[in-house]
């Protein structure tokens, strides 16, 4: 139904290790999934993956790709929205809270 | 004359408890195939609750692990976002609901299994959670092979009913295709011991865990998958 690539192993390989190699690999895995996506039967990526991609976007320092990310995952899947817009808040609120460090 | 007639007699008696029992053997079978006729159910009728309450979203929550492989949790964890979505549902992200979890400090699923669970819904949108637990990792002797049991329980967010669930008892033989030589095959397996990547057989458990669920609104047949007749039970014993 959708194009993977290699999610499984990569997501796998970050949640054991948790380093910048394997995030690096989950990144371009996420990357890959969502330009490959029309190799799938729907055509689009699949639920949650702009969503993670964003979020690790967001995390390694690249806001502004990152929310763009979100946002396409909230116009894709319409029934993410409330739940994005609580973790964009949640991400505003942090960026807020350190810089007034 | 006389011994003739018993004969005969003896003969008729003979194959009328044949027919008998012939008749019986197939009262029974008629039985039993009326009674496998009678449970032949379709998914409409077995999970009702997906084609009246349609839901969308499954949050899927980490893994109970009642084993004491410490890997376990993660190798199911990583398989099992691709086939639920691949039936169409809306799948939370989960390194977001990862992280969410554990900040709130929900990371331990075990606590919420019982509870109420109308905060996830709230929190996360989602109509449907996922506990999936693994009671069994059993790695048997050293030719390979491992005894796998894992339960997944689908409750739903408002009222806390379980609308889906299957208990598994797979068995995997790593050495399968290699059973030439014992000692080349225990040779493999010592040199294989830290190589082994059991992701591809978590998958395998997933994907039989979750025949049968109805298919949810992003998948084509979404609106025709409930009159698909249930293959499998709700304890179900496999090889991989």
């Amino acid at each position: 139904m959708y194009y993977w690539g290699k999610y499984d192993d990569s997501f796998y390989s970050q949640q054991k290790n948790l380093d910048d190699k394997s995030t690096k690999k989950l990144l371009a895995a996420y990357k890959d999934i969502i330009s490959n996506a029309e190799k799938g039967v729907r055509g689009v990526p699949p639920p949650g993956v702009y969503a993670d991609y964003g979020f690790l976007l967001i995390k390694t320092g690249k806001e502004s790709r990152g929310q763009l990310m979100l946002e396409k995952e909230m116009n894709l899947y319409p029934e993410s929205a409330i739940f994005i817009q609580q973790i964009l808040k949640m991400m505003e609120d942090q960026t807020e809270k350190e810089a007034g460090k | 004359m006389k011994l003739k007639e018993k004969l005969l007699k003896i003969c008729f008696k003979l194959k009328t408890m044949k027919f008998k029992v012939i008749l019986f053997s197939s009262i029974i079978a008629t039985t039993f195939a009326s009674c496998s006729m009678q449970k032949a159910n379709t998914r409409d009728n077995a999970f009702k609750y997906f084609y009246e309450e349609k839901p969308t979203a499954i949050l899927i929550m980490p893994p109970i692990n009642n084993t004491t492989n410490v890997d376990a949790k993660e190798y199911f964890f990583t398989v099992l976002h691709s086939p639920l979505a691949n039936a169409g549902y809306y799948i939370l992200p989960p390194l977001i609901t990862m992280e969410v979890l554990q900040s709130e400090g929900a990371y331990d699923s075990e606590i919420f299994l019982e509870q109420n669970l109308s905060n996830f819904g709230e929190i996360f949108q989602a109509d449907v959670v996922l506990f999936p637990i693994i009671h069994k990792w059993n790695k048997i002797g050293a030719l390979g092979t491992i005894h796998i049991d894992i339960e997944f329980i689908f409750k739903d967010v408002q009222t806390g009913d379980v609308v889906f669930s299957r208990y598994g008892e797979f068995t995997y033989n790593a050495n399968k295709s290699d059973q030439s030589s014992i000692l080349a095959t225990l040779a493999t397996n010592v040199a294989a011991a830290t190589l082994t990547d059991y992701v591809p057989v978590a998958r395998k458990c997933v994907n039989l865990l979750i025949t049968d669920l109805p298919l949810g609104k992003y998948h084509k047949e979404n609106t025709v998958d409930g009159k698909y007749r249930v293959r499998l039970g709700d304890r179900i014993k496999a090889s991989l």
